[in-house]
């Protein structure tokens, strides 16, 4: 009798799954990369400089273009994630039927989603390093490359955190929507609107009282923070920046499981 | 002894109020084909749907290897071929980058598998298609593609669900002989289609269900002997004399009625050809699988 073929173990099941996305990403890298890199820069440029060019006091010690950076590489992560698993994942799941030939192998749901969102995540990272070189070279240009600190360098990991956060976020969304129009509720709706109070343009401690809290319970609150530790030191953070890992390193990986949970039921009846 | 590569004992599923597999019993041995018939909403899709893990069991056994699909799903789906009723081939990916993905997924790469890929596109007459993309592929092709998709694991076991519905009979033809072949080479096979012919060219035993639950059994022609006379004279009711047939009727071992045609069945042929000559445009063969399908799910329609 021959030798009975047995399923490969859980690590190589997620990471053929990471790179189907990875194959599927790469033959379009173009149309799918530019853009979402571009807009960061572009809106550094005008809001940063043409804007900053007004702002002259900047924030802090910061000119306000520096002081955008860590906010631009948070929403770069964020929204590359976001719209992974919500208008990718579910163009996938009703139209496409991709999961449907995924789970006749091996694979389990657990393993198709969980391996999403690793893919989210090196999206993320991959995103967050091409924006921090092209935010350097900003810096450079404008001088104020004293400010940067050499832990700039691991920006693209809490990149990796936001993305895979994010993404676990858009497959509670999936998961529930029956019509893909739904999907501004979430991006338009909620994700835009949190870009703009999570201390990208200005710091979260002039908000007032109350909508301030609801700030700081804000994910990219706190990506966008860490982010700054890292760029800047704790200078030019708000004095609890300790709990911005601590916040991360509890989110992403319970809002991974309900995530996975919710999409799971929706695919498993 | 070894077990059968699958067996379903009171098999239930609910959607609701909905019972969609209402205590199926079915066993299909090593190195059969089994052809799984049934109306639309019978519960063939769900059974798959169970199968392959994209359902949970609520009631009773179903075990595929001896295997129960409750704590096994990916043992059992890694020795499992499947081709579902709709394609689910990757759109993103070419044909190549589909089989070279799917491998993956079963731990597969390198050489070996390449030159098994390879030997796949060409039994299913697809070389020249390696680079295309999906969306230019015919739907016959697709299916083709969608089959050696599910062989790229050497499975032991291959669910094919209604593989030939909306194909030319070309490509069913050459679908059929596919399968055909696949048996030939020892493989077990579960099929569910709507073709009685393509039932009884393929199939060693039948099964057919209905409302959730198996209700005939067996090779084909035992089934069809089982159930009917082996001939029956068929005509259009509205082209006849009114009155002129209407003693057949009585005289019939069995009469049915579908729409405007009329069925009279009868063991002795040289009588119905005798009765053929009493009623015009009549046509007599012998009974079918078709016609027992007919007789025990009913007429109505379904969706």
């Amino acid at each position: 009798m021959t030798e009975l073929r047995r399923p490969p173990p859980r690590t190589a099941r997620l990471l053929a799954v990471v790179r189907r996305h990875w194959v599927v990403y790469s033959s379009t890298f173009l149309a799918n990369a530019l853009p979402a890199f571009l807009e960061p820069v572009l809106f550094l440029t005008a809001v940063g400089l043409g804007l900053g060019s007004y702002v002259r006091e900047g924030v802090g010690d910061l000119p306000l273009g520096a002081f955008m950076g860590p906010g631009a590489l948070a929403m770069t992560a964020m929204f590359t994630a976001a719209f992974e698993t919500s208008y990718g994942t579910f163009v996938r799941l009703v139209y496409q039927k991709t999961y449907d030939g995924m789970l006749a192998t091996p694979l389990t749901p657990a393993d198709v989603f969980l391996g999403e969102l690793c893919w989210c995540g090196l999206k993320g990272l991959l995103f967050t390093s091409v924006v921090l070189a092209v935010f350097s070279a900003f810096a450079l240009a404008n001088g104020w490359t004293a400010v940067l600190r050499p832990t700039a360098l691991l920006v693209p990991l809490v990149g990796f955190a936001c993305s895979f956060l994010f993404g676990a976020l858009g497959l509670h969304v999936s998961a529930v929507t029956r019509n893909m129009a739904n999907f501004n509720f979430f991006i338009t709706g909620a994700l835009t609107p949190m870009s703009l109070f999570s201390g990208m343009v200005f710091p979260v401690s002039d908000l007032p009282p109350g909508l301030r809290e609801l700030a700081y319970a804000l994910p990219l609150f706190h990506v966008t923070e860490l982010n700054r530790l890292l760029l800047y030191g704790p200078g030019a953070c708000v004095d609890f920046v300790w709990v911005c890992p601590l916040y991360l390193a509890l989110a992403a990986p319970l809002l991974a499981a309900s995530g996975l949970r919710a999409i799971t039921r929706r695919i498993v009846r | 002894m070894e077990p059968p590569v699958l067996s379903a004992r009171g098999v239930v599923k609910r959607y609701g109020a909905l019972t969609a597999v209402a205590g199926l019993d079915v066993c299909v041995e090593r190195g059969e084909c089994y052809g799984l018939l049934g109306p639309n909403g019978a519960g063939k899709s769900t059974l798959f749907r169970l199968l392959t893990g994209l359902a949970r069991l609520d009631g009773g056994e179903l075990e595929v290897f001896g295997l129960s699909v409750r704590e096994h799903a990916t043992e059992i789906k890694a020795r499992l071929g499947v081709v579902g009723q709709e394609d689910s081939l990757d759109p993103d990916l070419d044909v190549w980058e589909n089989l070279r993905t799917y491998g993956r997924y079963f731990g597969l790469r390198g050489e070996a598998f390449r030159a098994r890929c390879e030997e796949l596109l060409s039994f299913l007459e697809l070389d020249g298609k390696r680079r295309a993309p999906i969306m230019a592929l015919s739907g016959g092709m697709k299916r083709r593609l969608a089959i050696v998709r599910a062989l790229v694991n050497e499975p032991e076991f291959l669910l094919l669900d209604e593989p030939t519905t909306g194909l030319d009979p070309q490509i069913r033809h050459a679908i059929w002989n596919a399968v055909r072949q696949l048996k030939a080479r020892g493989l077990t096979i579960l099929l569910t289609t709507h073709y009685m012919e393509e039932a009884a060219q393929l199939a060693d035993r039948v099964g057919v269900i209905d409302h959730g639950r198996l209700i005939v059994e067996g090779r084909p022609a035992d089934v069809v002997a089982a159930h009917l006379p082996p001939y029956v004279l068929e005509f259009s009711i509205a082209r006849q004399d009114p009155g002129g047939w209407a003693p057949l009727r009585e005289e019939a071992l069995l009469y049915e009625e579908h729409g405007d045609r009329a069925f009279l069945f009868h063991e002795d042929e040289a009588l119905l050809r005798v009765w053929g000559g009493r009623v015009s445009e009549a046509t007599l063969r012998r009974t079918s699988l078709e016609d027992v399908f007919l007789k025990l799910t009913g007429r109505s329609l379904r969706d």
